[in-house]
């Protein structure tokens, strides 16, 4: 290994801290380049993830040391599997988001626009980070600085509905990180480490503890604020109601960074008590997953605004990943990794359609759809792929992880959850294709003549339609990548 | 080791008061309807967080963990010292909540400018 891709770990978190301190500097001399430089340093951020895939698919996983200064004194990132795929993941999704990103943004003036985009890339590294470090305090710091980003640009939009939807989220999230920080100071009193591996060494002969009990619960509780797990999704609706042009989206990303530290906690750092079944963890977290795919299925059917709709059904989907991981068996896991994938790309996809059809017609509500796919031919064809995915049509993106998870409680014997995601799909159809119906069925309104975007900003968009199907179609790639983090991340190796 | 010992109780002291604070804080969240005021009820809470941590890492008779690098007393091999560790990690976290404190506090005085009050019942009807 060269220089460069022994210290690729740290620079795929740096890349983007270190431009989101500049950007403003260099825009305080230079007008209009925030946006390039957000492009080349997320550009330059996914290279550096894409050889760090290339090297841990080769080596098995890179472990980073902070300084040389090794665990149980130094602080670690640890690129498996799981990490670098997801990395990988939302830095694409990311870059074809700022590339869609329409300069200037109407909506929040001049001025803020520079804001705006250091917001994204603090984000962006923020997520980055979360998805490959080994160390707990070290985690609690980066989903501070992705909380702090994601408020900023959610309070960021045009009227002051952006603003309270804002300070929602903020004494929500902040509630979730202080218990965050509780759990942290009681599994490191109980163990002496912050380092997520010799945590799960020492955890074992102590996991009755109710310290270690305790410490578990208010982690996952904490985290679950972070990633809109019912019940406490209700941030998310407003945030993704009144945030601006794509914060949307990258609230999506930073949900799916949450999952993963989600994933961390429960089987890296507690799996052993997982194991010796102190607590039916699983049992309620699996509760907790299909209760959310059932109310938030149904609360998204009563929204009237797209971008509320939405962000039920990504309430829903994220039910769905708890439900697969909390299964516990390697096809669940699976299931739950490709899921977030899958999804991300399909929501990311319907946000920024969600955003083209405000910027072009003006639209906000479920009504407002008659006859746009003749008049938005293209938005609408990607609108209607992405949905596709996300309710889970045969060979879809979507479709292909709902089936893993399903399978899963099917072989765990969990009946009704497999009920539950049959159920949950007939209730997205239900909510998807009354709009797609009134676009293809209905004759277009004669008074307004919506058209589709610019070309620059349609190819991202088809991009991540035309991947959110293919990836059904070429599961074998993700999955390749998939199996051995779920394995690497199951006790004993999943066999 | 018994729970009900009125020695084990005293001797917690601290956490008991930690513990105090966070349900005053949590109530202040939860039952205030100035905007204001909740966030003081969240910083109330990180208080006592703090407070937790420090106490987790003091050591009965430990001294502050600095090494005197002119005064070596090899005869005092069992100097005890606190765990800095715990206090470490709060400095970073006073610095997270400083910064959630001044976003929010500017949040507050944006929505007072835009709607003139700061009643969290009458503004969440506007959401």
């Amino acid at each position: 290994m060269s220089a460069i891709t022994l210290h690729l770990p740290i620079l795929i978190v740096l890349i983007p801290f270190v431009a989101a301190y500049l950007l403003p500097v260099i825009s305080y001399f230079i007008e209009g380049w925030a946006r390039r430089i957000t492009l080349i340093a997320v550009g330059g951020t996914l290279l550096s993830a894409l050889m760090l895939l290339a090297e841990v698919a080769a080596s098995g996983p890179v472990t980073y040391h902070l300084s040389g200064i090794a665990p149980p004194l130094g602080i670690a990132f640890e690129t498996d599997y799981l990490g670098i795929t997801i990395s990988v993941v939302i830095l694409a999704i990311g870059l074809l988001t700022i590339l869609y990103a329409q300069d200037p943004i109407t909506e929040i003036g001049g001025r803020k626009t520079v804001f705006f985009y250091t917001a994204i890339l603090l984000a962006v590294g923020a997520m980055q980070g979360i998805v490959i470090c080994a160390d707990i305090f070290t985690l609690f710091i980066l989903l501070e600085i992705l909380a702090i980003a994601m408020y900023g640009l959610v309070a960021l939009g045009g009227d002051g509905r952006g603003l309270l939807a804002g300070y929602k989220y903020l004494l929500i999230g902040s509630a979730g990180s202080a218990f965050i920080l509780i759990g942290i100071g009681f599994l490191y009193i109980s163990t002496g480490t912050l380092n997520m591996q010799l945590m799960a060494e020492i955890l074992p002969p102590i996991s009755s503890s109710w310290t270690v009990l305790a410490g578990i619960a208010l982690l996952i509780a904490g985290l679950s604020t972070k990633t809109g797990l019912f019940p406490l999704h209700i941030w998310m609706p407003d945030a993704y109601a009144y945030a601006p042009s794509i914060a949307p989206v990258i609230s999506t990303l930073a949900l799916k960074a949450g999952l993963v530290a989600l994933i961390r906690i429960i089987y890296t750092v507690s799996g052993p008590v997982i194991t010796v079944d102190q607590v039916p963890l699983q049992s309620i977290l699996a509760l907790l997953g299909a209760l959310a795919i059932v109310v938030c299925s149904i609360m998204a059917i009563r929204q009237i605004d797209i971008r509320k709709m939405f962000a039920y059904s990504s309430g829903a989907n994220i039910g769905c990943v708890v439900l697969g991981m909390s299964i516990g068996t390697l096809a669940g896991l699976e299931g739950a990794i490709l899921l977030i994938i899958t999804h991300a790309l399909a929501k990311a996809c319907l946000f920024l359609c969600a955003d083209v059809l405000l910027i072009q017609a003006g639209i906000r509500t479920i009504f407002q759809f008659r006859g746009l796919g003749q008049t938005m031919p293209y938005t609408m064809g990607a609108f209607s792929m992405a949905a596709i995915s996300i309710i889970g049509i045969p060979l879809s993106g979507g479709f292909m992880s709902k089936v893993y998870v399903a399978n899963a409680a099917i072989d765990s014997g969990l009946w009704i959850y497999a009920g539950t995601i049959l159920f949950w799909t007939l209730l997205t159809a239900l909510y998807f294709f009354r709009i797609i119906n009134s676009a293809y069925f209905d004759e277009p309104d004669q008074r307004t003549r919506p058209h589709d975007p610019r070309r620059m900003n349609l190819i991202p968009i088809m991009t991540l339609a035309v991947a959110s199907i293919l990836i059904g179609f070429l599961v074998e790639i993700p999955m390749d990548l998939i199996r051995p983090a779920a394995m690497l991340l199951l006790p004993g190796g999943g066999i | 080791m018994n729970y009900l010992d009125p020695g084990f109780i005293l001797g917690h002291y601290n956490y008991w008061v930690s513990i105090v604070l966070i349900m005053i804080g949590l109530y202040a969240m939860i039952a205030k309807r100035n905007l204001i005021k909740k966030f003081i009820g969240l910083n109330i809470i990180e208080t006592a967080i703090f407070l937790f941590y420090i106490s987790l890492g003091d050591v009965e008779g430990g001294v502050a963990p600095i090494f005197p690098k002119d005064a070596i007393d090899l005869s005092q091999e069992t100097i005890l010292y606190a765990n800095p560790l715990p206090s470490a990690m709060m400095l970073t976290a006073i610095v997270v909540t400083l910064c959630m404190t001044a976003l929010a506090l500017s949040f507050a005085v944006l929505i007072y400018r835009q709607y003139g009050t700061l009643d969290a019942r009458r503004l969440m009807e506007e959401l």
